[in-house]
C-alpha cells in the first residue's frame, strides 16, 4: 500500500520527510473513505481536511510503534468522522450516517440520495466492521492486505470477516431481488 | 461476471467453500453492490487547495525564532536599544539556524500557477534601448563564469606605460584568433514533450520587510525619526557574527534572498605584514593543499547541516570543476608559480518543480557553497533563496529541426566565426536534456529585472576536455517566443571559446599613445 521508497518500518522521521509524497498518495483515499461514512461532498472535504491537518500536527508526536502511516492515517480519518456525527447528533451511538436511522435526517448528496436509500436497506442492517471491509473491498477495490492495514488485522482475519459479511448480506437481500437483478445482468 | 467479481469471490471460496453452494446469489450480491457504488465526487481543486493549506502551515511552524516575532499579529514590545539588538545577532554560539529552516515535510517548492502567457512578453528584444542592461546582466555572468573557461568576449588589453614618465614600454602582442569553432549534432532524435510547458518566475516578496518596518516605525532613534518616513520598508539588513571564524549574514529582504559571508575582521588575515613578493609567496597554496572532492562536498553538507539550511529544493552537493580546469590549464601552460585558488565551489544543483535549474552555459544554478581550503571551512554561501514561484505556460517551438539549427549555431549567444582560420575545431552535441535555465525578464516601466526559469534543451559536448574544447554543453530555449528572438538577434558575434596563448601564434600591433 506504501510507496515502495518507504520501508515497512515507517520510521516518525522517514514520515516526516515524506509527507508530501503520502499526501498526494492518499488524499484520494482519504477522502473516498469519508465519503463513504458521510455521503456528502462538502463535509467529506471538511473532514478530510481535519484528517491531514491533524495527521500533519501530531506527525512529530506520534509514537514509534503506531504502525504503518496509513494505519495511522485511516484511525484519524475514522474518529474525525466519528466526531462529526456525535458532535451533530449529540448521540453517543451514531458513528456514520450509516447508524442514522431516520432519513428525514439524512444530508447526502441529492444525486447519490437514491444509491444511499437503496444500499442502506441491507447495508446499514450489517455489524460497521463487516460494512467497512465490504466497501473497502468492493466499492474502493482495495486488497485484503490493504484493508488489514487500514483495520489494524490480519488479512486471513478480513476475509473471514468479509465472508460472514456476505452471508448476512445474503439473508438481508430477498432472493427475488437478486433473481431479477440477476436477470437484468443476463448472468 | 464482471472482473471485478471474480477477483472479490476467488478468495471468499477458498477460506469459506461452503458459499460455493450459493455462488449465483453471492454473484448477483457483490454485482449490486458494485452497481450501487456512488460517485465520490473527488474534486483535484479541493486536494491542491489543501496541500497548499498545509504548505502555508508548515511554513509558519518551520519558521526561525527572527521571522516568527515579525508575523502579523505578534506581541511585541521593543525599546529602541532592543531593536538595534534585535538586528545584531545575540545567539551566543554562533549563528545556528539560519532562513528557511531545514523543511521537514517534503513538499515540493510553492509554485502558484498563473494563466498562459501570464508573465507578458518575457524575451528581451534587441531594439529596445535596455537590451545592454540585459545582456550585460546576463553576459555579465557568463563571462564571470566562464572566464576560467577561456570563454570570455572582450579583448582589450592595456598599454604596458612606463609609470615614471608616461610612455609607451612596448608592442603588444595580441593573440590572432586563426581557429575557429564549430558545433555539430551527432545525437539521435529529439522526442519532446506535448504541449507547452510552464516557466517559472521567482517571486520577490516584501510582506517580512514591511512588518518589521512596522515595528520600528514608532521610533525616534535620535538622529531620526522613524516614524518620518511613510510607507517605508527595510530592505536589508546584516547581522554578524563576533567570534573567530564568525560570519555575516546579509538578509535582502526585497529580493527575498539570504547571503552568508565570512566576516573578514573575524578571519586570518593572510600576509597582512608582507611587504614584498617574497614574503607574499610563502602564503601560496599548493597543488597537495587542494582537497578532494569527496572532501569539498563533506565539508560544504556538515555546513549546511549544521545551520539547517533547507536542501529540500537541491540536489547532492557537487564540486564546481571549472576552477580545477583554470588551476589544471595554468599547470599545463606555465612550468612554474602556479595559482592555487583560496576558494573552491560545492554547488547543490536547484530543482524547481523536480525539474534542475541551469545558467545558460549549462553549469547548475544551486546553492553555492565556497570553501577555503586553507583554513578547510566554508567561507561564503551565495544564492540562499526560498522556494515561491509563480509558474505560466508558454508555448513551445515544436520543430526539432529549428532547435538543432540554433545549437549548431551556438545556443543562446550564437556563435562567433573566424575568417579565413588556420584550424577549425569541430564540438560534438550529444543527445540533450530537458531542464529549466535562468533567464531575465526586464520590466522598462520599473526597471526591474525578474529572475525566470525557462524550458530548455541542453546539448552535452561530447569531445569537452580534447584540444582546448572547455565548453562543456550549449543550452537552446525552447519557448518560442525567445528562440524567435535570439535567431532574430545579432548580437556581434557571441561567445568565443579561447585559444590558450600558448597554441595561438601572436602577432604585434602598436598600442595606441592614450
Amino acid at each position: 500500500m506504501e510507496s515502495k521508497n518507504f520501508t515497512a518500518e515507517n520510521s516518525r522521521s522517514r514520515d516526516a520527510e515524506n509527507f508530501g509524497a503520502l499526501y498526494d498518495q492518499y488524499v484520494k483515499k482519504i477522502y473516498n473513505f469519508i465519503y463513504y461514512k458521510t455521503f456528502h461532498k462538502e463535509t467529506a472535504e471538511d473532514l478530510t481536511a481535519q484528517t491531514f491537518l491533524k495527521a500533519f500536527e501530531h506527525l512529530s508526536s506520534r509514537r514509534a510503534d503506531s504502525g504503518k502511516f496509513s494505519s495511522w492515517l485511516y484511525t484519524i480519518a475514522r474518529h474525525t468522522v466519528i466526531d462529526y456525527y456525535r458532535t451533530r447528533k449529540n448521540q453517543t451511538n451514531i458513528d456514520d450516517i450509516w447508524d442514522i436511522s431516520d432519513n428525514s435526517e439524512l444530508s447526502a448528496d441529492l444525486d447519490n440520495q437514491d444509491t444511499l436509500n437503496k444500499v442502506k436497506k441491507y447495508l446499514s442492517t450489517i455489524p460497521s466492521e463487516q460494512r467497512e471491509i465490504i466497501i473497502l473491498r468492493v466499492w474502493e477495490g482495495l486488497s485484503y492486505t490493504e484493508i488489514g492495514e487500514i483495520l489494524g488485522k490480519s488479512e486471513n482475519a478480513c476475509k473471514t470477516t468479509f465472508c460472514r459479511a456476505l452471508k448476512q448480506l445474503k439473508t438481508q437481500i430477498p432472493l427475488t431481488l437478486l433473481l431479477l437483478f440477476l436477470t437484468s445482468l443476463k448472468i | 461476471m464482471k472482473p471485478t467479481t471474480q477477483n472479490i469471490l476467488n478468495d471468499i471460496f477458498i477460506i469459506e467453500p461452503e458459499l460455493k453452494q450459493h455462488e449465483p446469489e453471492i454473484i448477483a450480491i457483490v454485482e449490486k453492490l458494485l452497481s450501487e457504488k456512488p460517485d465520490t465526487k473527488f474534486d483535484i481543486e479541493f486536494a491542491k487547495n489543501l496541500r497548499k493549506k498545509i504548505i502555508e502551515k508548515q511554513k509558519t511552524e518551520h519558521l526561525p525564532w527572527y521571522k516568527k516575532i515579525l508575523l502579523p499579529g505578534a506581541a511585541l514590545i521593543f525599546s529602541g536599544t532592543a531593536i538595534i539588538i534585535a538586528l545584531v545577532v545575540l545567539l551566543p554560539d554562533g549563528l545556528t539556524k539560519i532562513i528557511p529552516e531545514k523543511n521537514n515535510n517534503g513538499f515540493t517548492n510553492n509554485i502558484q500557477k498563473v494563466g498562459q502567457n501570464g508573465f507578458g512578453k518575457i524575451a528581451i528584444s534587441s531594439e529596445s534601448q535596455d537590451t545592454a542592461n540585459y545582456s550585460s546582466l546576463a553576459l555579465a555572468e557568463e563571462t564571470s563564469s566562464r572566464t576560467a573557461l577561456g570563454m570570455g568576449g572582450e579583448t582589450t588589453i592595456a598599454p604596458v606605460v612606463d609609470a615614471a614618465n608616461g610612455k609607451i614600454m612596448s608592442s603588444i602582442s595580441m593573440p590572432a584568433y586563426t581557429t575557429d569553432y564549430l558545433y555539430e549534432y551527432i545525437g539521435g532524435e529529439i522526442i519532446l514533450p506535448e504541449g507547452n510547458l510552464p516557466v517559472y518566475k521567482k517571486e520577490k516578496n516584501s510582506e517580512v520587510s514591511g512588518q518589521l518596518s512596522q515595528i520600528i516605525s514608532g521610533f525616534n532613534f535620535g538622529l531620526i525619526s522613524a516614524d518620518k518616513f511613510i510607507d517605508s520598508k527595510i530592505d536589508s539588513f546584516v547581522l554578524s557574527e563576533n567570534r573567530e571564524f564568525g560570519y555575516t549574514v546579509y538578509f535582502n529582504l526585497s529580493e527575498n534572498m539570504v547571503n552568508i559571508n565570512s566576516n573578514w575582521q573575524k578571519w586570518p588575515q593572510i600576509g597582512k605584514e608582507c611587504q614584498d613578493t617574497a614574503c607574499w609567496e610563502k602564503y601560496n597554496l599548493t597543488e597537495k593543499d587542494v582537497p578532494s572532492d569527496e572532501e569539498l562536498v563533506s565539508i560544504a553538507d556538515e555546513f549546511v547541516k549544521k545551520y539547517s539550511l533547507d536542501m529540500s529544493f537541491y540536489n547532492p552537493g557537487i564540486v564546481n570543476q571549472n576552477q580545477r580546469l583554470y588551476y589544471a590549464q595554468e599547470k599545463n601552460d606555465r612550468a612554474q608559480n602556479v595559482y592555487v585558488p583560496e576558494n573552491f565551489s560545492v554547488i547543490y544543483p536547484l530543482k524547481v518543480a523536480d525539474t534542475e535549474v541551469f545558467e545558460t552555459s549549462g553549469d547548475p544554478v544551486g546553492l553555492s557553497v565556497n570553501i577555503n581550503i586553507r583554513h578547510k571551512k566554508v567561507s561564503d554561501v551565495g544564492n540562499i533563496v526560498p522556494s515561491s514561484y509563480l509558474s505560466s505556460e508558454y508555448e513551445l517551438e515544436k520543430d526539432t529541426t529549428k532547435l538543432i539549427a540554433r545549437a549548431e549555431d551556438g545556443g543562446f549567444y550564437p556563435a562567433w566565426h573566424t575568417e579565413n582560420p588556420e584550424k577549425t575545431i569541430t564540438l560534438k552535441l550529444g543527445d540533450p536534456k530537458m531542464g529549466l535555465v535562468k533567464y531575465y525578464q526586464y520590466n522598462q516601466d520599473n526597471n526591474e529585472n525578474y529572475e525566470l526559469y525557462i524550458p530548455a534543451l541542453i546539448f552535452p559536448v561530447t569531445n569537452y576536455g580534447e584540444e582546448n574544447i572547455y565548453q562543456k554543453f550549449i543550452t537552446v530555449p525552447l519557448v518560442k517566443e525567445i528562440l524567435a528572438e535570439n535567431e532574430r538577434q545579432d548580437n556581434g558575434g557571441g561567445i568565443r571559446p579561447l585559444t590558450t596563448p600558448g597554441t595561438a601564434p601572436m602577432i604585434k600591433t602598436e598600442a595606441v599613445r592614450q
